[in-house]
């Protein structure tokens, strides 16, 4: 596979993954929140 | 006073709307438009199109549900009573599609059980027409097949179970519904990607051509992809925000659950393309030759896939039309819910009598689809709900919320509940970027459908199945607008 593809597929794993990976430790840190 | 239905926790919520948002789609159109539209390099160009446009939609959905606290064409009354006809219009676009939803479920339920068998054989294309008795033409009819009928009558039932105490019952299901598809996912890209030629096919999916960034198609293919797939302009995310206690975050869930679903779309890719690789790996051909989308690739495809693996083929096949079941379902009934959660409201109904009535009558509209010529109709109302239907509701939002009602009134509520805020950068794209980019589609779509009909089917048909359908919708929002509400 060519290395372009497989950094699409980090970057792409990053934003996404790590987006939700931020907002689900915000979500924990503000629990009192429903 | 009357108590509303609440969420029985955050979780619930979340879980409920990215089950609603993920469906058949991801796995069977994702893919396909990504590979098509410069593989790695149509990523950038979809987290754009995801970040101005989708999660700033959703965010406008979820502040206006929770903020009024009403279902769609309740949450638009509430807003001015002269909008609420669209309000009701957004809900009957959902109706619309759910009409046929059941329909492919059926066809999954059918061919799920024709995997212990494997009974498709050689022929899949064949076997597919045979199944669901395809015609030549619209107006050929055809037969009626039972065993789609049965396969519809199932899913309904099992719809109108899964909403049967509104939110309180869909916050139970969707632990099944969302996380057995993820978990079958995963299988199938550990599958797929152990499949000799698998390699090849991952590489067709993603290896970028960044030059394909410099056509405007390209992004067009990038917004519409966004806008379909987050079950937004049905309603949904409007009706499901305002079971959501007061004091509840808006912005941080709406940024989980669109990531989420877009995620799930990204790693299905890895999956249906690992497959894909390993199909012309054995049939000796380029993987260009073997890509399919949509019905296609689910119901002629991936059974010669499924045939082909080399061991436990009835077990895959089981477990994959389970998958596309399990995927479809959630988004099936919360789209239902969206239709009740909106009689309840003006009319104060039961939640039994509402979800029976509305589940009677889309069964009832279903079962012309059941025929041989019903894939064909299903076709057409497809193409025009989504490609009209929800780009018209999306921009009516944009017009009604951003510039009448005032966004800057949302931003405000959302912000002052969120856990973390947004600028007014949202204002930006709910004003201008998403509105602009949502007129741009409804136009090319108007001008590829005067300069030839869709599919190639006769002006007729289109006109019955696709204009007529999208032109009745406001008139019988307005109809449900001026009947008489009832008061608590």
């Amino acid at each position: 596979m060519p290395a372009s593809a497989i950094i699409m597929i980090l970057l792409t794993s990053i934003i996404l993954f790590g987006g939700i990976g931020i907002c689900v430790f915000i979500a924990f840190r503000k629990k009192d929140k429903t | 006073m009357e108590v509303r239905d609440q969420w029985s926790s955050r979780f619930s919520f979340i879980l409920a709307a990215i089950g609603s948002a993920i469906g058949l789609g991801n796995i069977w159109r994702f893919p396909y438009i990504c590979y098509a539209n410069g593989g790695g390099a149509f990523l950038i160009a979809w987290l754009v199109a995801l970040f101005t446009a989708g999660i700033p939609l959703m965010i406008l959905e979820f502040g206006l549900g929770h903020r009024t606290q009403g279902a769609a064409s309740d949450a638009f009354y509430k807003v001015n009573k002269k909008f609420e006809w669209f309000g009701w219009m957004a809900i009957l676009v959902g109706f619309g599609i759910v009409v046929y939803y059941a329909v492919i479920m059926s066809y999954c339920f059918n061919y799920g059980i024709h995997s212990l068998t494997l009974a498709w054989g050689e022929n899949t294309q064949e076997f597919f027409n045979k199944t669901i008795g395809l015609t030549q033409s619209p107006f050929e009819i055809g037969g009626f097949k039972k065993f789609i009928f049965l396969g519809l009558l199932a899913s309904w039932i099992f719809i109108v179970l899964s909403i049967w105490k509104g939110v309180k019952t869909v916050g139970k299901v969707v632990y099944a519904t969302v996380f057995i598809p993820w978990i079958l996912i995963i299988v199938f890209i550990i599958r797929g990607v152990t499949l000799p030629g698998a390699v090849e096919g991952l590489t067709f999916y993603l290896k970028p051509e960044f030059a394909k960034l410099l056509n405007p198609g390209v992004w067009l293919a990038a917004y519409t992809q966004v806008f379909f797939s987050l079950s937004v302009g049905f309603g949904i995310m409007i009706a499901y925000s305002s079971f959501l206690p007061r004091k509840s975050d808006i912005v941080n869930n709406a940024f989980i659950i669109s990531m989420s679903n877009c995620a799930t779309s990204f790693l299905a890719g890895f999956a249906i393309f690992g497959a894909l690789g390993y199909h012309a790996h054995l049939l000796g051909k380029p993987v260009a030759d073997v890509v399919a989308v949509g019905p296609e690739l689910t119901f002629v495809t991936y059974p010669h896939i499924i045939s082909n693996l080399p061991f436990w083929q009835p077990f895959f096949g089981v477990l994959f039309f389970l998958m596309l079941l399990t995927l479809g379902i959630d988004s099936a009934f919360s789209l239902v819910e969206a239709v009740a959660a909106g009689v309840r409201d003006k009319w104060k109904l039961s939640h039994r009598t509402t979800n029976l009535s509305v589940g009677a009558i889309a069964l009832a509209l279903g079962i012309p689809l059941t025929f041989g010529a019903g894939f064909l109709w299903l076709d057409i109302v497809d193409n025009f709900l989504t490609k009209f239907g929800i780009s018209i509701i999306c921009l009516g939002e944009c017009i009604l919320i951003g510039w009448v009602f005032g966004s800057g009134k949302i931003r405000e509520y959302v912000n002052s509940l969120s856990e973390f805020s947004i600028g007014k950068w949202w204002d930006f794209f709910i004003r201008f970027i998403t509105p602009i980019v949502l007129l741009f589609l409804i136009i090319l779509e108007i001008k590829d459908r005067v300069i030839s009909s869709y599919g190639g089917f006769p002006r007729i048909a289109e006109f019955l199945g696709g204009w007529l359908v999208v032109i009745i919708l406001p008139i019988i929002g307005i109809i449900l607008m001026s009947l008489r509400r009832r008061e608590k």
